[in-house]
């Protein structure tokens, strides 16, 4: 079955092709909201939502852009809603973005899934959505800012945080020499 | 952001975006039990929708036909039973009698009463008496037209 045939399968409510295309995103959508939920059922339940509503608002969907990238967005907003009702995202430190940054080159090449999960979830809710949604998402601050409800400089801020964090963690586990060099400060 | 790199390793951020690919995982069966019940529950929600949506059509098309049907019955009886069962309530009032006379009876009436006046008056006879025509006074040899 093509794309276009399930999208317009879809938009009938043909429960086989919805399955269809549960099965073929839900995989890479799943781990997008596990990096976001540190729950695993919250990131069942917030897949779920998604799901539903790609499924309810397919018809809206006019093949500008991936469909993929279409599903992501959905589903990256509805982890924002969660964590929006269930986190004070909006109660975060803010630092001085133009500090320098001690950043970021490391020796390690390669993290297991469960690893990658595991320092994810020992950063603060706003960390991790911060890190997520720039270096995972391409977000922009400004684009961070609007969808988190804090300023440009917050968003700035935390980004700086998380990666120290991560760094310190890196270290922490293991990871053999983490070189602290000098980077310029988030400017995109 | 200015992404450094060297030939030691690489930027968190690029250590991350790399090894992404690696949490990709199917969720559990749980996840998609969720999404099919609300999705059944979706489309029973339009059902039920729908099933309203005609019955009120139905509904109105039935109305519409019974009142076409009492009104072309009512028409076809020459009672307009729909414009009578509307009609206010109402009491009959008596109506004074008014008797016209029109001018030639009056004129009629009023010769003959002349004309009985000035008739000769018939005496009342005697009861071993009878009305005869009283005899003709031109000669007996002239004769009747």
């Amino acid at each position: 079955m093509t794309e276009q045939e399930l999208i317009s399968r879809c938009q009938q409510e043909d429960r086989q092709a919805q399955r269809a295309l549960y099965d073929r995103f839900a995989p890479v959508m799943f781990s997008v909201c596990r990096r976001y939920i540190q729950v695993y059922e919250d990131a069942e339940d917030v897949l779920a939502e998604a799901f539903y509503k790609v499924f309810t608002n397919i018809g809206q969907y006019k093949g500008e852009g991936s469909l993929e990238g279409w599903v992501r967005r959905i589903v990256v907003n509805e982890a924002l809603m969660f964590l929006r009702k269930n986190h004070a995202l909006r109660h975060a430190v803010e630092i001085d973005p133009r500090m320098e940054m001690a950043d970021e080159i490391t020796v390690v090449d390669e993290l297991a899934a469960r690893e990658i999960l595991e320092l994810l979830d020992q950063l603060p809710t706003g960390y991790r959505t911060v890190f997520n949604l720039y270096v995972l998402e391409g977000f922009k601050h400004r684009e961070i800012a609007d969808a988190l409800n804090i300023s440009i400089n917050t968003s700035k801020s935390q980004l700086i945080l998380a990666k120290k964090r991560l760094q310190e963690l890196l270290a922490k586990a293991g990871y053999g020499d983490v070189a602290l060099l000098s980077d310029n400060p988030e400017t995109r | 952001m200015t992404e450094r790199r060297n030939n030691q390793g690489k930027t968190i951020s690029s250590l991350f975006r790399e090894n992404e690919r690696k949490l990709h995982e199917a969720p559990s069966d749980r996840a998609w039990r969720q999404l099919e019940a609300k999705l059944d529950q979706r489309r029973n929600r339009h059902r039920v929708q729908l099933r309203r949506q005609y019955a009120l059509a139905a509904s109105l098309a039935l109305l519409i036909g019974l009142i076409g049907l009492i009104s072309w019955l009512a028409e076809s009886a020459g009672q307009p039973a729909v414009a009578a069962a509307r009609a206010p309530q109402i009491q009959l009032e008596d109506i004074p009698l008014q008797t016209v006379q029109t001018e030639p009876i009056a004129q009629q009436v009023a010769a003959l009463s002349r004309q009985y006046q000035t008739a000769p008056h018939i005496e009342e006879g005697q009861s071993a008496q009878r009305i005869v025509p009283r005899p003709s006074r031109r000669p007996a040899s002239q004769p009747v037209r």
